[in-house]
């Protein structure tokens, strides 16, 4: 089993604001949530990406095929926090990791990243 | 081992079951264990298997599906009685083989009705009294059931429900799996089973159904957390 660490930035609200001021071409894993009623954040999805500020533009987008996802943005308050990863199949291990930590209700299928590999998720 | 489950909805009966007989050491997935008897009765089985097609063949010919599913349950427990009796005269009762049957069927004014029997207890027919039963290992179906099951239900939701009902066993018990089988009748419409891909469809819905918000429990730590992410490190 491997063990890796990684450093996941604080909660950000989703806006297209504070995604520009991403920098281009960072890869990674990263976490939908939104502000409950109870003050919790609750997360409703998770992924992967090659290029974390482009798939999060792309969540903002018009263009956003996920129903789930949209219904969230457009009827919450949300946030997002990722973590830097550049090797692809720890960014696999790790957003099956979330899948099965958080079951998010937007993520419709199980990721297929390997389950030899540990990641933190705070 | 197995899950059968039978359930009224408004428009009709669904039953369904898994696909697999477990032994010590073996499993496989192709049995059938959803079987109509006619055109508005059906019955599902759990325990030995071939002994159960074997012993619907043999009383097939003898069974009456004119005086309604009360009767008709009789006829079962009568039949079943006589038959294990003459099967397994060698055995002591509690050394024979078990066989367990869910039937479902409509009364003489229409009325859907399902019954348990079972071979352990001579057959004696249990009416359910909550619109639905489940035989085989039941205990997380039930549960399910008795948290979900409205008898408002439509059969095409009611097959959605025993579906996910047998996928949420078998993901907690490995004597519960394969592919699930579903039948679906009622007093006016024929028996009929849903094709591989039909139910198929039904599956992958159920893989998007989420019984328990488990995020709910894990909410985000709002404070911790640094301004930009370093790339991972691999730790010792």
């Amino acid at each position: 089993m491997e063990n890796w660490k990684l450093t996941w930035t604080k909660l950000e609200n989703l806006s297209e604001t504070a995604i520009e001021g991403l920098p281009d071409n960072l890869p990674g894993v990263y976490r939908l949530s939104y502000k409950a009623e109870d003050g919790n954040y609750y997360v409703f999805y998770i992924g992967k990406a090659e290029k974390i500020k482009d798939r999060l533009l792309q969540h903002l987008s018009s263009t956003e095929e996920n129903i789930c996802i949209k219904n969230y943005l457009s009827t919450k308050e949300c946030f997002f926090r990722y973590a830097k990863v550049t090797e692809a199949y720890i960014r696999e291990a790790a957003e099956k990791q979330m899948y099965k930590q958080y079951e998010p209700i937007c993520n419709t299928k199980e990721p297929e990243g390997g389950e030899d590999v540990k990641v933190n998720l705070t | 081992m197995t899950l059968t489950i039978c359930i009224i909805a408004k428009d009709g009966i669904v039953l369904a079951s898994d696909s697999r007989a477990s032994s010590f050491l073996t499993s496989n997935d192709t049995v059938k264990k959803v079987f109509r008897l006619d055109d508005h009765y059906a019955v599902g089985i759990a325990g030995d298997g071939p002994l159960a097609m074997h012993f619907f063949d043999t009383i097939a010919s003898k069974l009456n599906f004119r005086n309604g599913v009360s009767d008709f349950a009789e006829q079962l427990r009568s039949l079943g009685k006589e038959k294990f009796n003459d099967f397994f005269s060698h055995l002591e009762p509690k050394n024979r083989p078990s066989l367990t049957i869910l039937l479902g069927g409509y009364t003489t004014v229409n009325k859907p009705e399902i019954y348990q029997l079972s071979s352990n207890d001579n057959f004696v027919p249990r009416k359910s009294p909550t619109g639905f039963d489940c035989i085989g290992i039941p205990i997380i179906a039930n549960y399910l059931l008795n948290r979900l099951y409205e008898p408002e239900i439509t059969t095409t939701h009611a097959a959605e429900l025993a579906t996910f009902c047998i996928k949420e066993t078998g993901s907690q018990d490995n004597r519960v799996g394969g592919p699930t089988q579903v039948a679906i009748f009622s007093d006016i419409k024929q028996y009929a089973e849903l094709s591989r891909e039909e139910i198929e469809k039904i599956e992958k819905k159920c893989d998007q159904f989420r019984l328990l918000q488990k995020g709910n429990f894990y909410p985000e730590d709002s404070i911790g957390g640094t301004a930009s992410s370093q790339d991972a490190t691999r730790q010792q």
